[in-house]
Formats: structure tokens, C-alpha cells, sequence
């Protein structure tokens, strides 16, 4: 708080009579924050009347990390989302207690992190067959007396119920054991009919790796946003359509804890994108060989000079 | 040539039995699971401190909340608060015992008249920001990765209250994808 302020606040508390409490306390300015390491995730094929743990599922827990120098408590509540944030054509989830987190109540030290698990109960009712849902999972810090803020984050799971019952009683599991970053890559000032390497033209590699305790078979695509599990950016057109875009390898073996640097290229035909215009499609990397179909996305955007 | 024809009738009244059989055989579809967006980080300065203010007055904070996109995606953030144990948050000009805290994104200080109940009041239901919500010359919506943006707010407080001590009310910044 400035000493502006606090001489005005001097001069205020002695206004006689009609003096009021004072809002937060006057202590000294500081930082705070929270970090999630997922945003969103979509899910399809979940089958009725199963448990899902997307830590079991995929290898998929959310890690909350608390980013501001103090000691926080985090609550991790699942909520219905509003009809306005709805994605990908999904409904909110008819009651908030199809999903729920373990631990969903817990302290963080300053810089800690926890991991804990996303949980989706979902009924034994086949009017649910083929039906796609959202829930957020929003994870919170509990204002400590005298603060005035306090920070959220909300990861949204978009999941959709398989049309067949499923009889085994087995729960399979995937692994999702694998880096791909930056999640966005943008690639600025385009000249049509120019070939560009990708791994040229982005200010930091787009890398791929393998964060498991085991080998690891890597698939990589490229994905118009229509093929994929996500929506085009709005602004932006198909950059799949508008340009010959190649990866230089698309399966790839890697060690426990290896990195791999995703290299291609991109080229837009002379004709055709004009001046200003704004790309998309999206990277994604998948691993092979598991009962449970696992990926991650990497956006990438094109801007045309 | 009749032969051919009941022959194939047959066969396609076989290919009909056959399919309908597989569908009600159906095997279960294979899961999977994609994360689409990943790391999510917001932070913020504070605390906000209006000091004391005086019974049915508005005051505009006198410093800013820098609010930080510190993740790697673009975010819109939405805004709620806790109400105080004696007041009632309201969305327009308050009465005995209630109050209302305006947000406004703005890279200064913005006068208090910039702010209006219908685009700026908070409420304890979380509400995203939009190109008119909680919008100045800057807004909350779609932040680029790294970004930051200036939260100011202003209060105005009961017209009466019973309340002489602090009070402390607290706002969430809620940061989503997109």
C-alpha cells in the first residue's frame, strides 16, 4: 500500500460518526497463484455403471501446485458447468456427484505441489448410451483471513458413454506417460510458396518425451481440428487445408525419461492465403500398444505475413 | 435367370440377418482418453485494501491487482466473491446492510463512473469475463499466455450498517481455458 494511500486512510479514520470498517488488511502487497497441469481433457467410450479413476484410466492425475510464497488450502470441488461453457456439443453432467477428486481438501506449502486424482462415477442407465457430458473440476485456494483474493482454476473433462454395455469386470488402463511441449506453438510471418522447417521457425522446439519408467511407442499426428478432440480457434481457418504441412517422423521409440524434437515442415501454395490470415491444427502425440487409447495435443498457429 | 434373382434376394436377406446380428453383438468401443489442453496457471498481486470508508460511499481501490497468465494456454478468467458474515453483496446501488464491489480490467486507474452494476458488479456466482464484463480498456477474456492485466475495483458501501469492525470480502479469480 503506497504512503499516499495511507496517509489518506490516517485522514479518514478520524472522519467523525459515519466511519465504516475497513476492507482486507493494510499488510504489505504480495503474489499468489495456483498452477493445474491439465485444462481439459476428452474421454470417449466411458461405460455405464463403472468407477473411473483417470489416474488408473491413464495415467492421468491433475497436480495442483501452489505458485505464491504462503501456505495455502486448496479445495477441489466438481461442478456443473453453465450452459455458456459448454464445448464440443456436451451437456453438463445431470448431478455433480457423477464426478468428485481424492483428496479434494488439502494444504500446500509454499511452491508444493500435490498430485491427486479426477474420479467419474457413472450410472448403471442405458438411457445414457452414446451421450456426451462435461464437468468441471474446479480447483480453488480457501482466502486466509484478510485476503482479499483468492485464485481458481477449472479443468473441464468432456467425456463420452460408450453405446454397449461393457460385461468384463476388468478396468483397462493406458498410460499417459508423455511430455509433448510448448502445448502452443505459433509461427509467425508465413510467405506463401516458401517451405519452412517447423523446428526453424518456432522460438523453442516442439519436444516430445517420455516421462514413464519404460520404453515407450510414440505415434505422432497431424489433425485438423475437425478430425481431432478439440475445436478450431476462433479467427483461425484450417491449416491442414490451406498447406502441405509433413512431419519428419510419425512412430517413435523412446527411453525412459528421452526427449524427442518433433521436426517437418510447412509450406502454403503461392495462390491462395492472403495477407494477415490465421491458421491451426494440432500435433498430437499417442501412445501405442495400450488397452486405453492415450494422447496428448500441441497446438500449432500459422500467421500469414 | 428368376434363379439368380431369388438367389440374390436370399443372399441379401442373409446379409441383412448377418448385419443386424453384429449390431446386437456390438463389442464395447475402445476408451480413450486425450488431453487437449494442458498446463493452467493463474496469479495475482494483493491483498486490495480500501482503508475506511465512510457509510454510503464508493471508493475506487487505490491500487491495481496484477493478474497473470502464467500458464501456457490462452485463459478467460471469471470473477466471484465471498460475502462478509453481517453483508449482502448486491448488483446495484446498495441499501442498508448490503454492499457492492465493481471489477473493471483497466491499465489505470479508471474513474469511479466507469464502473456500472450491469457490466462490473461481482456476485457469489462465478461469472466469466466477456467483451463487455468486467471490461475497460482491457478485459479477462481470452488472456494470451504471459499476458497480464490490471484489476481495479470499487466499493460501495452500506447506506447504514452495525458494522464498525473490518470487514474482509474475497474475490476468486477463476482462469479457464480458452
Amino acid at each position: 500500500m503506497g504512503s499516499a494511500w495511507k496517509s489518506r486512510l490516517r485522514g479518514m479514520t478520524y472522519a467523525p460518526l459515519l466511519v465504516l470498517g475497513i476492507i482486507s488488511l493494510p499488510h504489505c502487497s504480495w503474489a499468489g497463484g495456483l498452477r493445474c497441469s491439465v485444462g481439459e481433457v476428452v474421454i470417449s467410450n466411458l461405460k455405464i455403471g463403472q468407477t473411473y479413476s483417470l489416474k488408473v484410466l491413464a495415467n492421468l492425475p491433475l497436480v495442483l501446485t501452489n505458485t505464491s510464497d504462503r501456505p495455502v488450502h486448496i479445495l477441489v470441488d466438481a461442478l456443473v458447468p453453465d450452459s455458456s461453457e459448454l464445448r464440443m456439443e456436451a451437456q453438463p453432467i445431470p448431478d455433480a456427484r457423477w464426478a468428485s477428486a481424492a483428496p479434494d481438501s488439502f494444504d500446500l506449502g509454499p511452491k508444493e505441489s500435490k498430485t491427486i486424482e479426477m474420479l467419474l462415477n457413472i450410472p448403471d442407465d442405458e438411457t445414457l448410451f452414446g451421450r456426451k457430458f462435461q464437468v468441471t473440476f474446479w480447483s480453488h485456494t480457501l482466502a486466509q483471513v484478510g485476503d482479499l483474493l483468492a485464485y481458481g482454476l477449472n479443468t473441464r473433462v468432456i467425456f463420452s458413454i460408450d453405446k454397449v454395455r461393457d460385461t468384463t469386470s476388468v478396468i483397462p488402463s493406458g498410460d499417459l506417460s508423455l511430455s509433448l511441449s510448448p502445448a502452443t506453438i505459433t509461427m509467425d510471418g508465413i510467405v506463401p510458396g516458401r517451405e519452412y522447417r517447423l523446428e526453424d521457425l518456432l522460438r523453442k522446439p516442439l519436444i516430445v518425451g517420455n516421462t514413464s519408467t519404460r520404453p515407450l511407442s510414440v505415434e505422432l499426428r497431424l489433425l485438423n481440428p475437425e478430425q481431432s478432440a478439440t475445436e478450431l480457434t476462433p479467427g483461425y481457418a484450417d491449416l491442414l487445408a490451406a498447406a502441405t504441412v509433413t512431419l519428419a517422423s510419425t512412430r517413435i521409440s523412446l527411453r525412459p525419461g528421452e526427449q524427442a524434437t518433433v521436426t517437418g515442415t510447412v509450406l502454403f501454395s503461392k495462390i491462395g492465403p492472403s495477407a494477415g490470415k490465421k491458421y491451426m491444427c494440432v500435433v498430437a502425440a499417442q501412445v501405442l500398444d495400450l488397452p486405453v487409447r492415450t494422447q496428448i495435443y500441441s497446438r500449432i498457429y500459422a500467421h500469414i505475413e | 435367370m428368376q434363379k439368380t434373382i431369388k438367389a440374390l434376394v436370399l443372399l441379401a436377406a442373409v446379409a441383412l440377418v448377418s448385419t443386424g446380428g453384429q449390431a446386437w453383438g456390438a463389442n464395447p468401443a475402445t476408451i480413450s482418453v486425450t488431453v487437449t489442453i494442458q498446463n493452467l496457471s493463474v496469479s495475482a498481486t494483493g491483498p486490495i485494501a480500501f482503508g475506511t470508508v465512510i457509510a454510503a460511499s464508493q471508493t475506487v481501490s487505490g491500487s491495481a491487482s496484477t493478474v497473470t497468465n502464467d500458464g501456457n494456454v490462452t485463459e478467460t478468467y471469471s470473477l466471484s466473491l465471498a460475502n462478509p458474515a453481517s453483508w449482502t453483496a448486491v448488483q446495484a446501488a446498495p441499501a442498508a446492510e448490503q454492499y457492492a464491489l465493481l471489477a473493471r480490467f483497466n491499465a489505470t486507474a479508471p474513474a469511479d463512473t466507469l464502473f456500472t452494476y450491469a457490466n462490473h458488479a461481482l456476485s457469489t456466482t462465478s461469472t466469466a469475463s466477456s467483451g463487455t464484463k468486467f471490461a475497460g480498456d482491457q478485459t479477462g477474456l481470452s488472456v494470451a499466455a504471459a499476458a497480464t492485466r490490471s484489476l481495479w475495483f470499487r466499493f460501495n458501501a452500506p447506506t447504514s450498517t452495525a458494522v464498525t469492525t473490518q470487514q474482509t470480502i474475497t474475490v476468486t479469480i477463476t482462469a479457464a481455458a480458452g
